[in-house]
């Protein structure tokens, strides 16, 4: 989820108080065939009781159509409303389903002026080949698949061999050691796919401005907020994952630090994203 | 040598509350710029300024502006010594470390033209002689937002010379309470001196050698540059707000310790830098519109690297 803040068009127009504590847009699956349906939510937390939400803007449907919304609301033990609007849609031909931005004007009493508050944008790749998701959760189930084709394939073998060890020793009733059953290998499942590792990896092959800011942006991402945020708003909202904030703070070093001190910054960088990949320390 | 944070904490324990004006006070001190204080009567701007000049050891001035005043009465002047038979110059209160021009906006423009000049030469003339100002110099003149008759408005070419604006609210209960329960029966006390006038002129030669960024440097000329292009605003701010804010930007991540600059720094003062810098269309006003809400608007809009 994230939250950027960026302040409204007009200053004078009646906004809602609202403390916004969180807002977040995400797509169920990253890749559809043409015509499938799938599901954005848009997930808005407010630190007070409410009953609705009318202030939520939606952003704009680019190759997609909306073919329902549904919205719900929960009051969270500690006095704050969740908000959660459920699209479904409907993907258009193939090339990309952008949905873009979704954002609410309001004035935070905290700050006392109109701020806007706004998600990122969400897009889903609709292609016409069968979708090979890349996903965690889509990969699983490919894999899964595949499984299931394997051990059926190893049972047929497995009775086959049986058969044939059984008609010879009909045929030839000596002594012979038993059949052995060949096990499928153990096949680990690959890690699922992390952005923030994607960029971690190419950042250690290639120490570069391109790998480092795009691991930085991988890292804002991973705390919660948006592109074009800075480090006050990734820590605010990185909470008490102590190696992700180690690592915010070496990755803006190493990204606006005098040459001399980037190695280092980009060394600890290093540290502190292995031990926040590898889940050590901080409760990841 | 001693960090200018022993400075802010020395501040606070005169101060009560008002955290952002005292840190924008040592930063502006670090910069080595003029400061505009705004806020109600009765909200510590001339306690701030007293107590940040007894931090460094510095001489403090303070100067009450009001309509007829002279810039005689600023700079200083010439006297005729009858004994020795020649003029002989005395300095006006203008000479000194911390220089506090109290409601600023009451006097003429001629005697605001006079500290104004020197705030940009650090140095005055009187009569034939130019006299350098005392390292470091700071004016910190303050505003009442209320109160506009008599008052003459500041031209946007000598606002300009300040590097930032502050504006100071009201305690909030907790922290009256504690105004009354100190203050209530004796004066305020000064914390003495927590540094020296050399460690001050140490701290602006390291902050200036802060680095920053080139994306940095662009980040905050998009800033300065998007006041320009902003439709609610008449006249955007000038190249030297860009300076004002690298400048600050720089004070800011040495009073931090740090050796750079990062977009926190330029985001958290652009505000204070260009808040007296835009002249703002006469709409803003007929519609009852908040300027302090456009200019978050301006640094919000522009996404930092």
């Amino acid at each position: 989820m994230s939250v950027a803040q960026a302040g409204p068009p007009a200053p004078a127009a009646p906004y809602p108080r609202l403390h916004i504590v969180a807002m977040g847009m995400h797509a169920d699956r990253r890749l559809v065939a043409p015509h499938d349906r799938f599901s954005v939510t848009i997930d808005v937390v407010v630190s007070q009781k409410r009953d609705r939400l009318d202030e939520l803007v939606l952003g704009n449907f680019d190759d997609c159509t909306i073919v329902g919304d549904e919205r719900r609301h929960t009051i969270l033990p500690n006095g704050d409303t969740q908000f959660l609007e459920v699209l479904t849609l409907e993907a258009g031909s193939p090339g990309t389903a952008t949905i873009s931005a979704a954002h609410l004007d309001a004035i935070d009493p905290k700050v006392g002026h109109p701020l806007r508050y706004s998600t990122d944008p969400v897009s889903v790749r609709v292609t016409a080949a069968p979708p090979i998701d890349s996903t965690y959760v889509s990969l699983t189930a490919t894999i899964g698949r595949y499984a299931r084709w394997l051990t059926v394939l190893l049972g047929a073998l497995a009775f086959t061999m049986f058969g044939v060890s059984f008609a010879l020793r009909r045929r030839r009733p000596s002594a012979a050691a038993p059949p052995v059953i060949a096990q499928a290998p153990a096949v680990p499942l690959p890690a699922p796919p992390n952005a923030l590792a994607l960029a971690f990896n190419a950042f250690s092959l290639a120490r570069d401005e391109r790998t480092l800011l795009a691991l930085r942006a991988q890292l804002f991402a991973e705390a919660g907020v948006a592109a074009g945020a800075t480090l006050s708003d990734a820590l605010a909202r990185a909470g008490m994952r102590r190696s992700l904030r180690i690592a915010l703070v070496e990755a803006e070093a190493a990204a606006f630090g005098p040459a001399a001190a980037r190695v280092k910054a980009g060394d600890a960088l290093v540290e502190a994203l292995e031990a926040y990949l590898s889940g050590s320390g901080d409760g990841r | 040598m001693t960090h200018p944070r022993e400075v802010v904490r020395a501040l606070a324990q005169t101060i009560v509350g008002q955290t952002e004006t005292v840190e924008a006070l040592v930063l502006a001190l670090v910069a080595g710029g003029h400061v505009l204080l705004e806020g109600a009567p009765g909200v510590a701007k001339t306690l701030s300024c007293r107590a940040l000049a007894a931090a460094i050891g510095g001489s403090f001035k303070r100067i009450q502006f009001t309509p007829d005043l002279l810039p005689s009465d600023i700079v200083g002047t010439r006297i005729y010594d009858q004994r020795s038979g020649e003029f002989t110059t005395v300095r006006g209160p203008v000479f000194a470390n911390i220089v506090l021009a109290d409601e600023i906006n009451r006097a003429p423009a001629k005697v605001q033209s006079a500290l104004l000049e020197g705030m940009q030469e650090h140095r005055a003339t009187i009569g034939p002689e130019s006299l350098p100002f005392p390292e470091p110099f700071a004016v910190l003149a303050t505003m009442n937002p209320f109160d506009g008759d008599g008052t003459y408005a500041l031209p946007f070419a000598q606002l300009d010379r300040f590097l930032a604006k502050i504006v100071l609210g009201n305690p909030t209960r907790d922290e009256e309470r504690t105004i009354v329960d100190r203050y209530a029966a004796h004066d305020a006390t000064f914390v003495s001196a927590v540094a020296t006038l050399d460690d001050v002129r140490h701290w602006q030669t390291e902050a200036r050698a802060v680095f920053l960024d080139d994306r940095i440097r662009d980040y905050l000329i998009d800033i300065v540059r998007a006041s320009r292009e902003t439709p609610e605003v008449v006249h955007g701010a000038s190249p030297r707000a860009a300076l004002a804010l690298a400048g600050l930007a720089r004070a800011r991540a040495y009073l931090e310790g740090r050796a750079f600059v990062t977009p926190d720094d330029v985001r958290s003062l652009a505000p204070a830098v260009l808040r007296h810098r835009l002249s703002f269309d006469y709409r803003v006003a007929a519609t009852d519109g908040d300027p302090e809400a456009i200019v978050a608007s301006i640094v919000a809009r522009i996404p930092a690297p």
